[in-house]
């Protein structure tokens, strides 16, 4: 089923339930992220829920309405431009054995070991097969760069992107979205591979992950997709169906990143560019090579980059709310900039070629933010290594735990 | 408490000013995108930015050709940026919520005013969104107003040309149980939420005129 505001089938008088406080469209039942006013209009007090507002309000004077979609199966060719290696090939058996099965599954990869590809040949079967296949992520930017992968490899498939807000007719049959907008299906897709796992804010919502197993149908593979899982993610699998690529597409080790003893916050203080990151930077760029720049926060990211802008004439800053976001990402990848200032926004999906990569104030990253910003160097076959500068203050249990989780794929083994 | 705006929790240190204040929906992070003006020389009078060429803001003149003018403007926001996030998500996916987050950047004395008229939605527009955007950030500031007109008109405003809605008739008209004498003398508050042109709230101040109040002066939530 899916939940659509004009459709003709009730599936619950009303969204919101005002006196338990629960939302029946995402099970959200905090009180505190419910919204309570008098209204004139409908003469009584409206209660709505405020986790699930942006994919349209869910509320207690409207009912939820739900359509049907039959299956519908479709030969869903896709092409790939290169042949998968031997460890990829094994995973994606893998995942046709828990289609085959209706099991779940967590695949734990390394970043660049190419997963997206990995699940090409399951998306295809379960089309074949008319059933319903879904590939989220909780992060939109993610979803976007995997929509392209995948138009791109499916040409002659209807794949449906699905915005907030967007008011199209679609199909329900081969979706990729965020995490959020799942909060729509009940009971519905056969097939969901979640990108992305580990990334803000799903492990810190578990009403995201309910939202996955609402959507899945009675028989259904749920993939899990992270290069960091934790517990609950290979609880949810069982530890007999986690499946590990430890090595990249490219057959290269990972870069390990080394860590530089310097906290910056008086430097910053003071209005001046640390000597450190500047010799780094500078070093960069003499080699013809480009750097990101994490930074924990806006605030210190909007002190520093002038003091960078200064010394570097060829570099920019970018954060979430910035409307320029994609134009700037765009100038990075044509060479434009070369020292892009960011915050842990562009930790995931983005590949630049030629690119190091320094975290100022390493010591306030998490593991998963880490080893995702470490997997952003070498990902390219004819640049597979780059260096990567850990700036910290002091020593943390994530930074430690970050060159052990690298070490340890570079042997060859998971750290779980 | 959370934050209406990006409903994350708003941390509150505890001191000697917030122990005495009551704890606001909205966190200092997004308070301050919020209150983003974009940069450049603006319109004196309606507060649009103004290119470098120009002498007299385009919309005022064509305005004072046409229609009275109000003694004078307010306007709370920029309408732009993280500003037209705000009111998109308040008007059209219906986050009422942000009655409050709006109400918080209302700076105006309007103990100064025998009375504030918020502009009127159409029919069709209550339908759809369930309430009076202008009228609920009012309420939410605890402002007393008067729902004094009623508007019949439908159509987004922006589809139509900007002659089409000076020639066709004005689409305000008094409320039915509205006794014609009540404005006479009056000081009056027009407030809306969105200031484009200016083209509506001077047609509500058209009708208003007509009952001879002493002043009219104009609040807007939002300057575009």
């Amino acid at each position: 089923m899916i939940i659509k505001h004009m459709a003709e089938e009730i599936y619950k008088p009303r969204g919101v339930d005002p006196d338990k406080y629960v939302c029946h469209r995402c099970s959200n039942s905090s009180k505190r992220y419910f919204y309570k006013y008098y209204s004139e209009f409908h003469g009584t007090d409206v209660v709505y829920c405020l986790k699930c507002v942006n994919i349209g309000r869910s509320d207690s004077v409207t009912p939820l309405r739900v359509v049907r979609a039959s299956p519908k199966p479709e030969p869903c060719r896709y092409h790939l431009g290169f042949e998968l290696s031997p460890a990829q090939k094994s995973a994606s058996d893998k995942i046709i054995e828990a289609l085959e099965a209706n099991k779940n599954l967590l695949l734990y990869a390394v970043t660049g070991a190419g997963k997206t590809e990995i699940t090409f040949e399951a998306i295809s079967l379960a089309r074949q097969r008319g059933l319903n296949v879904a590939f989220v992520s909780p992060r939109i930017d993610v979803i976007k760069e995997v929509y392209l992968r995948l138009t791109d490899a499916f040409r002659e498939v209807d794949i449906e992107l699905l915005y907030s807000g967007v008011k199209v007719e679609f199909e329900h049959r081969f979706t990729v979205c965020t995490v959020h907008q799942l909060y729509n299906y009940i009971d519905h897709f056969d097939l969901i591979i979640v990108d992305e796992t580990d990334a803000f804010p799903m492990p810190a919502d578990s009403q995201l992950m309910n939202a996955v197993t609402r959507a899945a149908s009675g028989k259904s593979t749920i993939v899990l997709m992270t290069a960091t899982p934790d517990r609950k993610m290979i609880d949810f699998v069982g530890h007999e169906n986690v499946v590990s690529l430890t090595r990249r597409y490219h057959g290269h080790d990972l870069a390990i990143p080394k860590v530089v003893w310097q906290s910056v916050t008086k430097d910053i203080r003071r209005q001046r560019l640390p000597k450190k990151l500047e010799r780094l930077i500078d070093d960069i760029i003499r080699a013809d090579r480009r750097v990101l720049v994490f930074l924990p926060e806006i605030s210190l990211m909007e002190k520093l980059y002038p003091l960078v802008a200064e010394k570097f004439p060829d570099s920019d800053s970018v954060y979430s709310g910035d409307e320029e976001r994609a134009a700037k990402v765009e100038d990075m990848r044509n060479d434009r900039t070369k020292v892009l200032l960011t915050t842990t926004i562009l930790e995931r999906g983005v590949t630049f070629k030629g690119l190091d990569v320094i975290v100022v104030n390493a010591e306030m990253f998490n593991t998963d933010s880490l080893v995702q910003i470490c997997g952003r160097v070498g990902r390219k076959t004819d640049d597979p290594t780059g260096n990567i500068w850990l700036m910290a203050g002091h020593n943390t249990g994530h930074i430690r735990q970050t060159i052990r989780i690298i070490k340890n794929f570079n042997a060859g083994k998971t750290t779980i | 408490m959370i934050c209406l705006y990006c409903h994350r929790k708003v941390k509150e240190e505890a001191d000697i000013i917030t122990m005495f204040k009551p704890a606001e929906p909205l966190c200092r992070e997004c308070r301050r995108k919020l209150s983003v003006w974009r940069e450049g020389r603006r319109c004196g009078f309606c507060h649009r930015l103004m290119e470098e060429s120009w002498q007299v803001c385009p919309d005022c003149s064509f305005l004072s050709e046409n229609y009275r003018r109000p003694g004078k403007i307010m306007c709370m926001m920029d309408y732009s940026g993280e500003v037209k996030m705000l009111f998109h998500r308040y008007k059209f996916t219906k986050d009422a919520a942000l009655m409050e987050v709006i109400s918080m950047f209302l700076k105006c004395s309007f103990g100064e005013y025998d009375m504030s008229i918020p502009i009127p939605v159409s029919p069709a527009r209550m339908e759809e969104r369930g309430y009076n955007q202008t009228s609920m950030v009012l309420g939410a500031a605890k402002v007393p107003y008067r729902d004094v007109l009623v508007t019949d008109k439908a159509g987004r405003q922006s589809e139509l040309g900007k002659s089409a809605r000076m020639n066709g008739p004005n689409p305000f008209d008094f409320k039915a149980d509205f006794d014609s004498g009540t404005l006479s003398g009056k000081q009056i508050l027009v407030v809306d939420d969105i200031y484009t042109t200016g083209i509506t709230v001077h047609q509500a101040l058209e009708r208003l005129y007509t009952e001879n109040p002493a002043a009219v002066d104009v609040l807007t939530f939002s300057k575009a």
